[in-house]
């Protein structure tokens, strides 16, 4: 079964991503839920991130919500401040970003583990407090408001193009997730994956532990600003409240309960934790409590989410099937007499 | 003689615990040194300072005629030391692929760039062939590697190192936990190794084996060099045959 | 001012110590982060309002049963949030189902107080004029509480036979096994302890704030306090939280929209210049 997944994943993928694009208009018929799926797919972006930090790199952060605040604010000042083209604001802001990152995680990435991550949660919270109360720049309390459209010269893409804007993110997101696809398999991944178990072993196989998490560091950093980007197109608006630690902490939970080794899992992972809140507006109050048990009883029960769940599903049948064949084929190898 | 490491005085000391005191060591290309000592008497350390894994306190390492004492543990990877653990180290939540390939990756050394856009690197199908059939199992490649027997892992562990076609090969009790077969795998590998002209430092507890296949042997003890000399030498040495008693009591 | 900055400053610091001093406890035991803790202290806050506004007993009462009560979550807590995930390949699951926890038990304090802040009555009213400005008992008594708190921990850990077999047994089940020591006992001990601690912390601080689902922000100092102080030691988690009590307090001279932004800029050049923080020492990793 493995197998047969493996040998048809882009005939599969393609068939999703057909289906997706067919069918999203009439499965979300409302232009609010339509806005939620917009952002939930804004968020998948910014959770690759973390798939190249968490998943392949083994690097807690949450330095996610900062650096998607970073360009989220810059996006906002680029086009109402500056009057910049939304184009080359949206560009100007991921790259900006990105050279950020190179310093500060050149700063953070000499600590490990723990160190890491609090100095992860010490960045988001200083940015946030700027963002807050940096009044002349990022308008304090208020945010920025009446972000133009992202023009691409055909077509405008904002709240009321919506459905334009899904596919738009949707594509950013298909290419986005297979370039992490060809990373996984280059030596960027195997580098990142020996950081993750063993930095000793990473050591003596010639891998610059540093140098590669700042990479990964960058890798992640640019793709939350992307997401950072384009949440202030999609929303027209962007506010200090969207970057903070809690949001960080919901990322992670993202990234962690789809599968943190998989680029789809965390795709569904995202999709789902983003418009489950609104399809079940009737628990409403009781939905964030819920929520919460819920994601202590996946880490108990599916620690590798919900990607895992599916492989080791998957595994076992092959297992059996196996078993199945062996039972049928023992009378053979006895006649060849072979001794392997 | 082609003289590929050197080490010159070295010292490590952990608080009060002295593990290389004074180390004068020196491996040839194509060649076996021995290692060997009662536990504890700082083997692992000297392969840690080697690799640059630790620091050392004090004297020099040199390296193929280049002073590395102060290059960190990756560069000196890069350069050519290669090396095995005690407990073998793999990426244990990762594809035995993935494992075996580092060791391809580190003789490459295209860059992450080149990689990602897909440059051809060197043969690994057929390196690697080449390898297991030496090893003499199978594997499935997508399994993790935490999923296969802890003798086969030791094995994969010296192949990953050949694969990156190091200079000097540092083994770190190779046998260990191993059966008799195995062990004669192992021997196969690191012959493999002499005929690539790699200096070979090898720590083995086994006798045996470190008779049959060192040229020369250096004994520890309390991080001291004891005797440094041939085989022959060494197992008539009065003060080594002290150390090996004296621990035993 | 100045000294009124240093009251403040060092009760803030106690209560900030009280959380870090379980938060460390539970790192040495198992080397998780409990996201939760700020929830914990949060939950400390809510029982004292429920016991003592709610229920109207008087303070003393109140105080034990917070800590009885938290002792007991304590237990529910490891073995739901932790004790399954002991043996994870993937640590950072430990990490994401405490965030879960911590969010669970937001909501649920929602669910039962209400999302408005409760004003909480003073455990004892009344203030002390101190030089030209006031004082009020409600901070001496807290740090009172607060020093008891600290002491009665550190001997337990560090000086008394108890403590220093509890870590031992935490940090090497072998050895643990062979003393005959369950390590599920002290796990749960340990957790037992630490929650209570945070939740004293909650139930302290309670009458000098609102009590809201905000309490749980806390936590965040309290991670400051431990990494300025030296991540791994009690006695570093105590005095960095006190530092970061005293930094937030007197921040107030320089900035007052920034305070929190220095507190954590602290945080980060501490990390910087010095990771292994105050107490700590650099340990040289095993090959
Ligand atoms: N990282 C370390 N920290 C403290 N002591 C160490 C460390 N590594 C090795 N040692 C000590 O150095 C000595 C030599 O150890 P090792 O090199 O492992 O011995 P061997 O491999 O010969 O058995 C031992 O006493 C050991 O406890
Ligand atoms: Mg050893």
């Amino acid at each position: 079964m493995l197998k047969i997944l493996n040998k048809y994943k882009w005939l599969l993928l393609a068939i999703f991503s057909v289906v997706f694009i067919i069918s999203v208009p009439s499965i979300v018929p409302n232009h609010y839920l339509r806005i939620v799926l917009g952002n939930g797919l804004v968020y998948v972006l910014a959770v690759y991130g973390l798939v190249v930090m968490l998943g392949m790199g083994g690097q807690v952060t949450f330095s996610t919500a900062g650096m998607m605040g970073i360009g989220a604010f810059l996006t906002g000042i680029f086009t109402v401040k500056l009057g910049l083209n939304s184009v080359l604001a949206l560009v100007c802001s991921v790259i900006l970003t990105g050279l950020f990152s190179l310093f500060i995680g050149a700063a953070l990435l000499k600590l490990r583990g723990n160190y890491f991550a609090f100095a992860s949660i010490a960045f988001t919270q200083v940015l946030y407090m700027i963002f807050r109360n940096w009044k002349p720049v990022t308008g304090g309390p208020d945010g920025i408001s009446n972000i133009p459209a992202l023009d691409l010269g055909f077509i405008q893409l904002n709240q009321q193009t919506v459905m334009e804007f899904i596919y738009f993110i949707f594509g950013l997101a298909l290419i986005c997730g297979l370039l992490l696809y060809r990373v996984r398999k280059t030596s960027l991944g195997r580098s990142l994956e020996s950081v993750r178990d063993d930095e000793i072993a990473a050591n003596s196989l010639g891998v610059d532990v540093y140098r590669t998490k700042i990479i990964a560091f960058i890798i992640a950093s640019m793709l939350a600003a992307l997401a950072g980007s384009l949440f202030a197109f999609l929303n027209g608006y962007v506010s200090s409240e969207t970057f903070t630690f809690e949001q960080a902490g919901i990322y992670l939970i993202m990234a962690m309960l789809g599968g943190i080794n998989s680029t789809v899992g965390s795709f569904i992972g995202t999709i789902t934790l983003t418009i489950l809140p609104e399809v079940l507006r009737d628990l409403k109050d009781y939905f964030r409590f819920i929520y919460g048990i819920v994601v202590i009883i996946t880490m108990i029960f599916m620690p590798m989410g919900f990607a895992g769940l599916v492989k080791s599903l998957l595994t076992k049948l092959d297992h059996k099937f196996k078993k199945k064949k062996e039972i049928v084929t023992t009378g053979e190898v006895d006649t060849n007499g072979s001794d392997s | 003689m082609g003289l590929i490491l050197e080490l010159n005085n070295v010292n490590k000391r952990f608080g009060g615990v002295v593990a290389a005191n004074n180390v004068n060591f020196e491996v040839e290309k194509g060649k076996i040194k021995g290692l060997i000592g009662p536990n504890g008497a700082g083997k692992t350390t000297l392969l840690n300072l080697i690799s640059g894994i630790y620091d050392v306190d004090d004297g020099k390492i040199i390296f193929d005629g280049q002073d590395v004492t102060n290059v960190p543990a990756h560069k000196r990877a890069r350069m050519g030391i290669g090396r095995t653990f005690q407990t073998p180290r793999f990426l244990d939540r990762s594809s035995i692929e993935d494992n075996l390939k580092l060791g391809t990756d580190l003789f490459d050394q295209m860059g992450y760039i080149n990689s990602f856009f897909g440059k051809k690197g060197s043969d690994y199908q057929h390196e690697l062939e080449d390898l297991m059939e030496i090893v003499g199992f199978e594997v499935n490649w997508d399994d993790e590697i935490s999923s296969i027997p802890y003798g086969q892992r030791k094995m994969l562990e010296i192949v990953r190192c050949l694969l990156s076609y190091p200079k000097v090969m540092l083994v770190d009790e190779p046998a260990a936990g191993l059966n008799k077969m195995e062990i004669e795998r192992v021997v196969d590998l690191l012959n493999l190794g002499i005929s690539r002209d790699i200096g070979i430092v090898l720590i083995e507890h086994r006798m045996d084996l470190v008779m049959s296949v060192c040229s020369s042997i250096t004994v520890l003890n309390f991080g001291q060099v004891i005797c440094d000399s041939i085989p022959e030498e060494v197992v008539n040495n009065e003060e080594v045959i002290e150390a090996y008693l004296g621990r035993q009591d | 001012m100045i000294l009124q900055l240093f009251i403040t400053g060092i009760s803030m610091g106690m209560v900030y110590a009280l959380m870090a001093m379980g938060l460390i406890l539970i790192v040495k035991a198992v080397n998780v982060m409990n996201f939760a803790h700020g929830q914990i202290f949060m939950v400390g806050g809510y029982l004292g309002y429920f016991f003592s506004n709610q229920l109207g007993m008087n303070s003393l009462v109140s105080f034990i049963l917070t800590i009885l009560a938290l002792m007991v979550f304590g237990v529910i807590y490891m073995f739901t949030v932790y004790w399954p995930l002991r043996n994870a390949s993937w640590p950072v699951t430990v990490t994401i189902s405490t965030l879960g926890a911590s969010i669970a038990l937001t909501e649920a304090v929602r669910l039962i107080w209400g999302p408005f802040a409760l004003k909480v009555a003073p455990i004892v009213d009344g203030s002390l004029p101190l030089f030209g400005s006031k004082l009020q008992y409600q901070y001496v008594f807290l740090i009172v509480v607060g020093v008891v708190c600290i002491v009665f921990v550190y001997n337990l850990f560090e000086k008394f036979r108890v403590g220093r077999v509890m870590s031992a047994a935490t940090q090497d089940s072998y050895a643990a096994e062979l003393m005959g020591i369950p390590i599920v006992l002290t796990v749960t001990a340990t957790y037992m302890i630490s929650l209570a601690l945070s939740g004293i912390g909650g139930w302290l601080s309670a009458p000098l704030f609102l009590v809201s689902q905000t309490l749980g922000n806390f936590a965040l100092k309290a991670f400051a306090g431990i990494v300025v102080g030296g991540f791994g030691s009690v006695k570093g988690a105590v005095i960095g939280s006190i530092m970061i009590g005293l930094i937030e307090a007197y921040s107030i001279i320089i900035t007052t929209t920034y305070r929190d932004a220095i507190v954590f800029l602290v945080l980060i050049l501490v990390l910087l210049f010095r990771p292994q923080g105050i107490y700590g020492e650099e340990i040289e990793e095993k090959a």
